[in-house]
This record gives C-alpha cells, sequence and structure tokens, in this order.
C-alpha cells in the first residue's frame, strides 16, 4: 500500500505544481479582453480599444451595467452637454459609455482601472441601483489579472472559488491564444477597420462589431405587466439578508470595490458622479447613501424613470426613455464638463475636485441633496 | 452526479471510498457493501431523487422473479416471459411510448400522447444486465439470494449510468467477495491510472472535440448550408468525440470499479484500428455488442441457419441495438446500416479476396464514419445535408460564402487521430487486459504496454494529466452516452 500512497502523493504534487505554473504563463492583456465573444458581453474589447486605440479624448465616461448600456446614449449626452453649457462648445465634447450587462461591482472596478491608469478621463459616471449588490460579476474572471482573482476579497464573495478552478484553464487557453490568435478568431494587433467607433450606442440596439444582436429597442411593456413585476420584486426584495447587524459583512464585497474605483478617481483628480438607474419602480434614491455620501453627486431623473411608457422591460429603458434620460443627464452633467473645459489640468488637485463638488448646484437640477 | 465534476471527485467518491474502506478494514464486510448500495442510491438519486423508487422497485422485482426461476420444480419459461416483459415493459414505456404513439399517430392523423416522459438515466443499461440475468438464471437455475449482492450488481454506482453492461456470472461472484477480501495496492494503482486517463479522454478531448461537431451539425440540422470541409470537420469531430467520451467514461467506471475491488468488464479496445466492421463491433463498446450477440442474434438462430438467415439475423440485430441507442429513425437506420455493413462484410469474407491493409482500414473507417453522421444529427435533412456536402462539393459559388474551418481545428484532429489510431489505449497503458482474463474483449488483440518506464515517472504523467483535467473539470459537459 506504501507504494500506491508514495506514488498517489507524487501525482497530486505534480499537479498541484503544474496548475499552479499556469498562473504563470504570460498572455496579452488585448487577447484577454477580446476573448469574450458572447452576445453583448463582447463589448469588452470595445472597451479594451476605446481605452488603449483610440485617441479620442474622454471627457465622460459611465460605467455601468445593462441600465446604463441600453439607457445611456453617448451622443445624444454630448450634445446635450453642448447644448446647455456654452462654455464647452469651445470644443467637442466626449462621451464614452464603457458599461456592460450584469451587476457586479468586481468587474466595474476593472473597467475603471484600465480607464483611469490609461487615459486622461473628466468626469466618471458611475451607475447605482437603490442597493449595492452582494454578487460578484460573472465575467469578472474573463479580463481580470491573475492577481485580481487572488486577492479579491473571500467574504462574502460567492464567486471566489468559481474564478478561481477556472484560472488555470483561462491562462493556458490564453497562452495558447496569444501565441496563434488569428487561428481563434482574435486580433494581436488593433486594426482600425474592426473597430466600432469611439462612441457607440446601444439604445437603439445592441451591437458588437457593428451588428445588431437585439431588435430594435422600442418596444413599449404592458404596463400592467410592469406593474405587477414590480410588485412582485417589491415582495421578493430582502435588503439584510444577514440582519441589518451585519450589513456590514453583506454588503462588503461591493463597498470593497466600489471604494477602490472612488479611491482611484480621486488620485487621478477625476470627478465622480452617480447615476441612479435601478430598474422600474424603485425608490426616489438609494436605501443606503453612505458609500456615495462626499463621493459624488448622485444624479437622478426619477420623473423619467416613473413614466410606464418609456420601459422596454421592467430594468431597461427603450429607446424613447433612454433618449429622453440622454438628453437630462448630459443637462445634468453639463456644468461639470464646462468646468473641466475650463481646467487646463484634469488632474487637478484634491482641494479643487472638492471645492468643485461642493459648489454643485441645488435640489431642482435633478441631483440628490444628499451628495452636499 | 457527473464523474466529471469537483462534487463527485472530492465529495462523493472519497465519502463513499472511505466509508466502504472503512468498513471493511473493521471487518464488517457486509455493513461494507451495504453502504456501497446505499452509496449508489445516493449517486443516482443526486440526478432526480423521484425515479430512485423505479430503480428499486426495478431491482426488487427481478431480485423475486430471479428466486421464482431458481425455484425447484418452476415453471421457467412462463416467469421468465413475464420477467421480460416487466423489464422491456419498463424500458418501452419510459423511452419509446411517445416515439411509438408519435409515429401512429402520423400513420392515423390522431393526436396520441402520454405527455412528457423524463427518461430515466441508465434505464437501457440497468434493463438490459437484468434481462440477462433473468435468462441466464432460467438457463442453469442459479439465482442470487442475497439482496445486497444483486443490487450491487444493478446499481453498483461506476457503471449504473452507462455501461459496462456487466454480466452475472462475472460479476455476482465479486460482489458475493466483495468487502470481504484484501485489495491489492497495485489494482488500486491501475484504478487510479484510469481514473485519470478517462477523465482526460472526456475532459479535455472529447469535451474540445464537441466545440468542433456541435456548431456543424446544429447548422445542418437548422437547414443551413454547410461546407465540405465543414461537414468533414464536423464528422470527423464527432467521430473521435464520442469515442473519448464514451470510451473515457467506461474507463472511468473500470477504473472506479477498480477502487472498490472490483474487476468491471473491457468495454473499448481502440475500435479506429478496426479492419473491418465486424472487427469493429468486437472493439465498440464490447458488453453491448456480447448482450446483442449472446440474447437476440444467437436466440434468434444466429449463424446455424444458413447464410441467408444469418443475415436477416444480423439486420434485425443491429437494428435493434439501433433503437437501444434512441427512440428515434436516425437510431434505427444507424442500426440498419451497420447490419448492412455487417451483411456486405461477411458476404466478402465469404466470396472476396482480402484487401490490402490501408484499404481495409480507410474503408472500416469511413463506413463507421458515414454512420456516426446518422447517429448524431438530430433529423434525417440535417444528416443527409452533410453526407451530401462530404461527398458532393459544392458549387464554387456557394463554396465561397462558406467560412473554412482554421488550421488549428485541423490539427486538433489530426493529433487526436493519431492518439485512437496509433497509440496503445488506455487498457494496454495500465496492463488491465492482464487482470481480467475471460472477459468479453478476449477476442480482440490487446496488447498491454511492456517497456513501462518507473512509477514515478509514470506517477507525475499522470499529475501532469490530472492537472490538465482540474483546468478544464469547473465547466463539464453531459456524457454521450447518458442520453442512451
Amino acid at each position: 500500500m506504501r507504494p500506491f500512497l508514495r506514488n498517489l502523493g507524487l501525482a497530486a504534487a505534480t499537479a498541484a505544481i503544474v496548475l499552479t505554473g499556469t498562473l504563470f504563463l504570460p498572455h496579452d492583456r488585448y487577447i484577454r479582453w477580446q476573448d469574450m465573444r458572447v452576445e453583448a458581453y463582447a463589448r469588452l474589447g470595445w472597451i479594451y480599444e476605446r481605452i488603449h486605440f483610440d485617441p479620442t479624448p474622454i471627457d465622460v465616461a459611465f460605467i455601468g451595467t445593462s441600465h446604463t448600456m441600453n439607457g445611456i446614449d453617448s451622443a445624444a449626452v454630448a450634445d446635450a452637454i453642448m447644448r446647455a453649457s456654452p462654455a464647452s462648445r469651445a470644443r467637442p465634447v466626449h462621451v464614452t459609455n464603457l458599461s456592460i450587462p450584469a451587476y457586479g461591482r468586481n468587474l466595474h472596478w476593472l473597467i475603471a482601472r484600465e480607464l483611469l491608469e490609461n487615459r486622461k478621463v473628466g468626469t466618471l459616471v458611475l451607475e447605482i441601483f437603490e442597493n449595492e449588490t452582494r454578487k460578484a460579476h460573472p465575467l469578472f474572471l474573463y479580463p481580470a489579472d491573475v492577481s485580481d482573482v487572488l486577492n479579491a476579497p473571500l467574504f462574502i464573495n460567492l464567486d471566489y472559488f468559481h474564478d478561481l478552478v477556472r484560472l488555470p484553464y483561462r491562462q493556458l487557453s490564453l497562452f495558447v491564444k496569444t501565441l496563434w490568435p488569428e487561428e481563434f478568431g482574435l486580433r494581436r494587433v488593433f486594426d482600425p477597420a474592426h473597430y466600432d467607433g469611439s462612441m457607440v450606442d446601444n439604445t437603439r440596439v445592441v451591437q458588437v462589431h457593428g451588428v445588431a444582436i437585439t431588435p430594435l429597442r422600442d418596444r413599449r411593456m404592458d404596463p400592467s405587466k410592469l406593474e405587477a413585476y414590480r410588485r412582485q420584486r417589491a415582495g421578493e426584495k430582502n435588503l439584510h439578508m444577514l440582519g441589518g447587524r451585519f450589513d456590514w459583512l453583506e454588503y462588503r464585497f461591493p463597498r470593497y470595490y466600489v471604494t477602490k474605483i472612488l479611491d482611484l478617481a480621486k488620485q487621478r483628480g477625476v470627478a465622480v458622479k452617480f447615476l441612479y438607474l435601478p430598474a422600474y419602480g424603485q425608490p426616489d434614491l438609494p436605501y443606503d447613501t453612505s458609500l456615495y455620501a462626499g463621493r459624488g453627486q448622485i444624479i437622478t431623473a426619477n420623473d423619467i424613470l416613473a413614466k410606464k411608457e418609456n420601459w422596454e422591460d421592467i430594468d431597461h429603458l427603450n429607446l424613447y426613455g433612454a433618449a429622453e434620460l440622454s438628453a437630462r443627464v448630459g443637462s445634468l452633467l453639463a456644468s461639470s464638463v464646462a468646468r473641466q473645459s475650463q481646467t487646463s489640468d484634469v488632474a487637478a488637485p484634491q482641494a479643487a475636485l472638492a471645492r468643485r463638488e461642493a459648489a454643485q448646484t441645488g435640489p431642482n437640477d435633478g441631483t440628490s441633496p444628499l451628495s452636499k | 452526479m457527473l464523474f466529471n465534476s469537483f462534487v463527485f471527485l472530492f465529495g462523493f467518491l472519497p465519502l463513499a471510498l472511505a466509508g466502504y474502506h472503512g468498513l471493511r478494514h473493521l471487518g464488517r464486510h457486509e455493513s461494507a457493501k451495504v453502504f456501497l448500495a446505499l452509496a449508489s442510491l445516493f449517486f443516482y438519486g443526486w440526478w432526480d431523487v423521484r425515479y430512485v423508487p423505479l430503480v428499486i422497485i426495478s431491482v426488487a422485482a427481478n431480485f423475486a422473479i430471479g428466486l421464482l426461476l431458481g425455484a425447484k420444480g418452476a415453471a421457467r419459461a412462463p416467469v421468465l416471459a413475464l420477467g421480460i416483459i416487466f423489464n422491456l415493459g419498463l424500458l418501452g414505456y419510459y423511452k419509446y411510448a411517445n416515439f411509438f404513439l408519435t409515429n401512429v399517430g402520423d400513420i392515423t392523423g390522431l393526436s396520441l400522447t402520454v405527455g412528457a416522459i423524463v427518461l430515466p438515466l441508465g434505464i437501457s443499461f440497468f434493463t438490459f444486465q437484468q434481462i440477462a440475468y433473468l435468462v441466464e438464471t432460467a438457463r442453469d437455475g442459479r439465482c442470487e439470494r442475497n439482496f445486497i449482492n444483486y443490487s450491487l450488481f444493478v446499481i453498483f454506482f461506476p457503471h449504473l449510468i452507462a455501461g459496462p453492461i456487466t454480466h452475472p456470472r462475472e460479476m455476482l461472484p465479486q460482489f458475493d467477495l466483495a468487502g470481504a477480501r484484501p485489495i491489492d495496492a497495485g489494482l488500486l494503482q491501475v484504478g487510479m491510472a484510469l481514473l485519470i486517463i478517462g477523465l482526460a479522454k472526456k475532459v479535455v478531448l472529447a469535451d474540445t472535440l464537441a466545440l468542433l461537431a456541435n456548431p456543424v451539425f446544429a447548422s445542418a440540422d437548422a437547414a443551413a448550408t454547410v461546407s465540405s470541409a465543414q461537414a468533414w470537420m464536423g464528422a470527423l469531430a464527432y467521430t473521435f468525440q464520442l469515442y473519448f467520451d464514451f470510451s473515457g467514461y467506461s474507463d472511468m467506471a473500470i477504473g472506479l470499479g477498480l477502487l472498490f475491488g472490483i474487476n468491471l468488464p473491457v468495454n473499448f479496445a481502440s475500435p479506429y484500428k478496426s479492419m473491418s466492421i465486424v472487427e469493429f463491433w468486437r472493439r465498440w463498446h464490447i458488453t453491448l455488442s456480447r448482450f446483442l450477440r449472446n440474447y437476440i442474434y444467437i436466440p434468434l438462430g444466429g449463424n446455424r441457419k444458413g447464410h441467408a438467415r444469418r443475415y436477416v439475423n444480423l439486420m434485425i440485430t443491429m437494428g435493434l441495438g439501433g433503437l437501444w441507442h434512441g427512440a428515434g429513425w436516425t437510431f434505427l437506420v444507424w442500426g440498419l446500416l451497420h447490419g448492412g455493413y455487417l451483411v456486405v462484410n461477411n458476404l466478402w469474407f465469404r466470396f472476396g479476396r482480402p484487401l490490402p491493409t490501408p484499404l481495409a482500414w480507410g474503408a472500416t473507417f469511413l463506413a463507421t464514419v458515414v454512420g456516426w453522421v446518422l447517429f448524431r444529427a438530430a433529423t434525417f435533412s440535417g444528416a443527409v445535408t452533410i453526407l451530401t456536402a462530404m461527398f458532393v462539393p459544392a458549387a464554387p459559388a456557394a463554396a465561397t460564402a462558406i467560412t473554412a474551418p482554421p488550421a488549428v481545428d485541423w490539427l486538433t484532429l489530426a493529433a487526436v487521430a493519431a492518439l485512437s489510431l496509433f497509440s496503445p489505449n488506455s487498457i494496454e497503458l495500465v496492463g488491465y487486459a492482464h487482470s481480467m482474463p475471460n472477459d468479453p474483449s478476449d477476442r480482440v488483440p490487446l496488447n498491454p504496454v511492456r517497456r513501462r518506464p518507473s512509477s514515478a515517472v509514470v506517477a507525475i504523467a499522470l499529475g501532469v494529466v490530472a492537472a490538465l483535467v482540474f483546468a478544464k473539470l469547473p465547466d463539464p459537459g453531459i456524457f454521450l452516452y447518458f442520453n442512451f
């Protein structure tokens, strides 16, 4: 029996060494971000291209879920900013929407880090819901560095081991794909001919590489169904699964990543706004705003969200709602963008940033008094 | 519960091994067997607990019928008929009722259905095993009188879901002694090696090949155009996918059996090395071939009633073998096609001259690939689309619109083809055939590898293979033969 156990131990040790070794396999980051090619998630590749290969400035960047992807038309926001603020007309305003479907703050952190560490950004608009999600983003593993996966918080991270066990295969796969990207339909170098452009609009149709993957988003959801869904969700809502005393633990995971985003933005001198864009029928403000207080304005457009005819489904605005929201959000961002255009250095000192935040306008402009 | 899942490999299996061997070491071998039977039921119930009573009823009923057959002075023929009707009745209801009624409805214009029926996992396998048991008991009157031994013969979890289809005379004596005899550490090593190799065949090879085959068959079944290159890619990828998938499962089953001290029969012996279809069926799903031969072909008369009757018997046997795989016309036609192949093969043996080796291998392999297209396609039109594209090149205008498979796909195919055609199979690699005399694979040439590296080198190599398996394990694919 002893030789059997010795050989079993040897095989197990070898397997452990090989699996650990895969974590050190090199690969191309551009290949990694391109590699997710399923439906709208394929927009991850575009996000990387927009940040790294497209020199068009980024005055305003949105990061969020499908709510923002389907609800914010970058071009319409830019138009509204320029119309609302004469100061902004001196040069074009460039707005980009880096949102990806599904809610998970760890992916938002990866996108924000990629953006803020590589580009000068005027304003970062981070989508918020009525409450932070406890879930990790299902796509986190795809664009994450190995260290992001290993160092992710364990509590309460339901996807930690899910991501960890998939890391060796991802590393092997990316290693091979980096060697022969063309064989897997990937590109080693950026090709402008395959680039979707600086401002991709997903409010009318969701598109990937210029191909629509949804029908025209002009459907208006049956108001009675919309209301029924709202009631159902309200009945299912549980904000304190662990009991209110343990909110610090229950929401530790999203708070960890939102804080990292806000800290990095602060370090880079980037103004942050929070776009409150929940599903239909949610309260006028998040239940708990302590995470955002003092870190940036909460932009709301609750009157637009309250119109039943603006919803394609319970979660997503249709193109009519998106058009209204984009115009509103543009006008609300105008003063901030105007100030940035007057400031030569977007990486302004933190004190100046704080002064700008404090000088934001009052309750009638759609911003929350809580942010002041 | 899939063999290739974390919950099985790191949860169920260690607990089952610890419980069984723990009781065995304490000298409580009957308790060890009861534990193993209960663990097997738990394994089955993990899939759908509602079907556990069905398995228990089936096992209990067949055990009781076996006792009746073994009783002195019993009228064996009617009892056997009752037993076979009971087993085929269950199989017929769960597997063929809707197929039958749908076709009757198509002919008569009536709307006949018994509603949606979920096929109980492994029903085709445990039904055949129990029919074999009843037939053998009716022949010699030797019934199993220990319910736990009989239960393990049917529900022993390594072979419960997808075989090998075991024979009562080779298994019941083993289960009688299970838990009582010491386990050879050498066989444990062979078992562990087969488990790792089987996992690799399934997780690393078959699941990768599925990515090449599935889109082609999906396109063909959806009436889309398929280019000649795509059709060959789909057909060949599925040919090797099915082999690595099913033989991988069989390797795992044998390996798991050995970890509990049980020898299961060899089920695959490098089938794609065959030089004739007759040889193919001696190498492919060997335990099914044995069942079909022993319980359908030979009772029909086999080759004892003249050549013409022999060929009819072959067609009937293979047609039923096709239907055993699934309730669908494509399976029936696949079975009949192989029946036809066997008839032609036997006629050639009688009247023709032996073909040169490359030609014999090529014709056999090609015939097999054509058969697998029918086997895999969900619709006849899908199968015809692929077969047409394989053998009738598309017009240039149509062909240019279709993307050719990338070189990496062809390289993958070449690698798996080389593996299945030129390397020793897993049974030969671990030398398992030596430990299982008189099993059904004794009719095929298995040549255990004689020159072996040191056990440390083998352990390291298996460790590397295990690492690849664990890397790919988190997203397991379903075993193809679970569908049958």
